[in-house]
């Protein structure tokens, strides 16, 4: 393949659904990548979709994209996404806004939207690098009817990835199949000694997909406030599941109702420290600071280099640290985080994969976002902040439409057990 | 009045090869460029991850161990979060609701002589921030601010006491302890700085905390200025108010830093970049068998094996390196070996020297003793020649040539005493004793130490006959 010519067609794209913060136009390899803007890549700018760092080029390349090179990546650009991650929509962006290229008036979803929309849209991609905090892989997955798995925590390493909530983060992979999202995944998982959280279960192969039969479970509150339409979709691809000779259950995770609340607190007081190191010191975003006390400085760069959303962030997760705060936010919230852990173990001694919907609702259109209030945006996250939460790995892939735009499916399988998500996910491809 | 009530945050530097969360190396770090020993870890870039010192918790360990500390199952980071330039992050990587270590003590003896045991509440790992240069003087008048990053994650233990102190002396005498403990199981170079913060009240009053004091030295003179200063505002019927003064060392004073209404509020919560870590029993075992022989240990076996007595053995054991010295000393030259120690130890503290800084190996001092011990060198030439040797080690076989006894007419000197002292001589043919007493002393005078009393007396009896 002639890697300009996939450059080309990103720069076309580009244009056409404003996918990239930054094209490179001498990439060099044998197959295309787009990475997510929050991945480091040395001498590549790397922005994590902030003003903040409209400047910042990495002095060093993230495991992931080292590994990518190694494999024989060319590393086309760096996509669009929600600053630092913070949204749903891919709209909290200090760039640009992507469009779906199923439909350019609506979303790709967030906050790994422009690397979905590139792995929708372009026909030499196989797939491309997102990555998810409380569902930033699933959802854009979902809404552009691509593939993303988004892996154990601690299965594929951090090193490199500009941090939104250390606990949560996890890089994973959007594709134009199930068997694609595999190799993906293979080629960037893998112990790092970088990474503190990286775990040691060894690297599988897990594109040497094996059909299984595996025992489905159905999660009855993953159905509540979903598009009937959606559900509808959903539960046609557990009935074919069926039919290929697996069995499915209903069973409850009763804790998830508290999932929501639990993430953003956590999330957004670990966000609120990681944002700290953002002050026009020693990198990114400066200004002038004679005649200010750096606390005054410092207040100046943050005001200019942060958007709404990322302030809105900081302020919330300082609120749940804080004394007074900390112990029935923060600290409350790291005890459901292990409650709705034991669900989810609890389930996975009856079943081998979960299987719901991927997103409540189908990519809603721009007019339709601004409506929402900021609760009912962190509200879109209902279906896949639990699975972050618990770390497990889950696979969103597409089954069907509504009203012309892609549905998804996700599949939860237990710690480490990504191999049972694909398998179920493979059925569902070929169902 | 009551007694003040003092306690103090301790802050050691961990002499672990590489800082705590980076490869970064600590060799040569006082005298590098600035920022020149940094990386992306250690100075806060975007996507760095912090990788934890396995050795700087093995060290940590080994104190919580020496100061009988109970060790938690497991050991857990936080982020200090605040805002300041010496700050990569702008959060701090330490320890909060479980330190390495709770629960300890040291025991310390007070200006009575009473054994006191200084409570050791928690322990903890944390990292250093980076080092701030005040361009053109000082905090008030400086320009502008330089920040140097080489010190950025260097690894620290903070030790924290009781209020159990009294007098800032025995701060002095703690810390001293504390000093010589940490050389011993070597987690501390000894030429590096205590740094504490101390907390002071008087007759039950608000509290003062003062920061960042330099040595133990300091740490006295510092308690010693603010215990005046919240006697004088209570003489004068003036309230101590809750705050954080700096000690200004050149101007022996503190100064108010910041009042504190409430504490500061840094909310801390676990640095998710780092795992739990499980002081699984094998860790801890490892550690403790780093564990050397600690100085009362060394105390107790001394006063059993050699039959010294405590204050010489005490004494000994502060200073590591002369512990050791003794040790190697006492095999060859076991009756010796002690009061040569305690005249090693006077003429160090004489010339204002510890024995790391001088060059003298326990090859020349097993020499030395060597000379005294078969009589070729007096005790007092022996003394003489150490006095040298302290400053300047290579000189011992040209001391030994100048205060050998071999190398000395003792008749002739003899001779010379007796002719200069015509009147002692009198004195002596009349029975005096004295006289002859003093004659011996001329004698072992004039001849620079070479001659010891007992053969000055025998050679002046044969030549007064
Ligand atoms: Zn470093």
């Amino acid at each position: 393949m002639d890697i300009q010519e996939a450059v080309g067609e990103a720069k076309q794209l580009d244009e056409k659904y404003d996918l990239f913060i930054t094209i490179n136009e001498s990439a060099e390899g044998n197959f295309p990548i787009a990475v997510k803007d929050n991945i480091c890549t040395k001498g590549l700018r790397t922005t994590a979709g902030s003003k903040i760092l409209h400047n910042y080029v990495p002095v060093f390349d993230a495991t992931v994209v080292e590994k990518l090179k190694r494999s024989g990546a060319a590393v086309l650009g760096k996509t669009c996404m929600d600053e630092f991650g913070f949204g749903t929509f891919s709209v909290n962006c200090a760039y640009k806004v992507p469009k779906n290229p199923v439909d350019p008036s609506r979303s790709c979803g967030g906050s790994s939207g422009g690397s979905a929309g590139y792995v929708a849209a372009s026909k030499y991609a196989r797939f491309a690098i997102g990555q998810s905090t409380g569902g930033s892989i699933t959802c854009p997955a979902a809404f552009c009817g691509v593939v993303g798995i988004t892996p154990t925590y601690g299965l594929v390493s951090r090193y490199g990835l500009i941090d939104y909530a250390n606990s949560l983060d996890k890089i994973g992979v959007l594709a134009k199949t199930v068997s694609d999202a595999a190799k993906g995944l293979s080629i960037i998982s893998g112990h790092d000694s970088r990474d503190s959280t990286s775990s040691n279960v060894p690297a599988k192969d897990y594109a040497k997909l094996q059909e299984a039969k595996l025992r489905i479970g159905v999660p009855k509150e993953y159905f509540e406030g979903v598009d009937p339409k959606i559900a509808e979709r959903v539960w046609r691809s557990i009935k074919s599941l069926e039919s290929g000779g697996m069995k499915y259950e209903e069973v409850s995770l009763p804790h998830t109702k508290y999932a929501i609340p639990s993430y953003y607190i956590i999330a957004l007081s670990e966000a609120s420290t990681n944002l700290a190191k953002y002050c026009g010191m020693r990198y990114g975003l400066s200004s002038d600071p004679s005649g200010k006390s750096f606390n005054e400085y410092f207040s100046q760069v943050r005001s200019q280099g942060f958007g709404q959303e990322a302030k809105r962030r900081v302020v919330l997760g300082t609120y749940a640290r804080m004394a007074g705060y900390r112990d029935q936010y923060y600290l409350k919230a790291l005890k459901v985080r292990a409650l709705i852990i034991e669900d989810f173990k609890r389930a996975f001694g009856e079943v081998d994969v979960l299987a719901a919907p991927s997103m409540p609702v189908i990519a809603p259109k721009f007019s339709e976002i601004e409506k929402l209030t900021p609760l009912q945006h962190y509200m879109s996250d209902v279906l896949t902040v639990a699975p972050n939460l618990a770390g497990i790995p889950h696979l969103s892939v597409p089954c069907g439409k509504v009203e012309g735009m892609p549905v998804g499916v996700q599949l939860l399988a237990d710690h480490f057990k990504e191999e049972k998500a694909f398998a179920a996910g493979f059925g569902v491809e070929n169902g | 009045m009551v007694e003040p009530k003092i306690g103090l945050e301790v802050h050691v530097q961990l002499n672990t090869s590489t800082k705590l969360f980076c490869p970064c190396p600590l060799a040569g770090l006082a005298a590098a460029e600035p920022n020149s020993l940094t990386c992306p870890t250690c100075l806060g870039h975007p996507g760095s991850k912090p990788v934890l010192n396995r050795m700087a918790v093995e060290k940590g360990i080994r104190i919580a161990l020496a100061l009988g500390c109970a060790l938690q199952e497991s050991m857990y980071f936080s982020r200090k979060t605040y805002f300041y330039p010496d700050m990569s992050k702008n959060f701090q990587i330490t320890q909060y609701e479980i330190p390495l270590g709770k629960d300890g003590g040291l025991e310390i003896t007070d200006a009575q002589g009473r054994k006191k045991t200084i409570r050791i509440t928690r322990i903890h790992i944390e990292e250093d921030p980076a080092k701030l240069v005040h361009a053109g003087g000082h905090l008030e008048s400086a320009t502008h601010v330089l920040a140097d990053y080489n010190r950025s994650g260097v690894p620290l233990c903070e030790i924290v006491t009781a209020p159990d102190f009294q007098t800032p002396k025995e701060t002095r005498v703690f810390l001293q302890k504390l000093r010589s403990i940490l050389d011993y199981i070597g987690v501390f170079d000894v030429g590096a700085a205590i740094k504490a913060d101390a907390n002071v009240s008087i007759d039950g009053g608000s509290r003062v905390e003062i920061k960042n004091v330099t040595g133990f030295v300091e740490v006295e003179k510092a308690l010693a200025d603010e215990i005046m200063r919240q006697k004088w505002l209570a003489d004068d019927g003036k309230p101590v108010e809750r705050e954080t003064r700096a000690w200004v060392a050149e101007k022996r004073t503190t100064l108010p830093l910041r009042k504190k209404e409430s504490e500061e509020d840094y909310g801390y919560i676990f640095e998710p970049d780092l795992t739990r870590i499980n002081l699984a029993v094998a860790l801890v075992n490892k550690a403790a068998k780093g564990m050397p022989e600690l100085p009362h240990q060394k105390f107790e076996r001394y006063r059993r094996e050699y039959g010294i007595n405590s204050e010489l053995a005490a004494s000994i054991v502060t200073d590591l390196d002369v512990a050791l010295l003794f040790e190697q000393l006492v095999r060859s030259q076991p009756k010796l070996a002690a009061s040569w120690i305690n005249i090693l130890k006077k003429t160090l503290y004489f010339n204002g020297l510890e024995l790391r800084q001088t060059k003298l190996s326990v090859d020349t001092f097993s020499k030395l003793l060597e000379l005294v011990g078969k009589g070729r060198v007096t005790s007092r030439g022996g003394e003489l020649m150490l006095r040298e040797l302290v400053l300047d080690a290579s000189r011992f076989d040209e001391l030994a040539a100048k205060y050998s006894k071999s190398e000395i007419d003792i008749g002739k000197l003899a001779e010379e005493v007796l002719k200069d002292n015509k009147k002692a001589v009198a004195d002596y043919k009349t029975g005096s004793r004295k006289a002859l007493q003093f004659l011996v002393g001329e004698l072992v005078k004039k001849s620079g130490g070479r001659v010891d009393a007992r053969s000055a007396s025998k050679e002046l009896e044969k030549e007064l006959g």
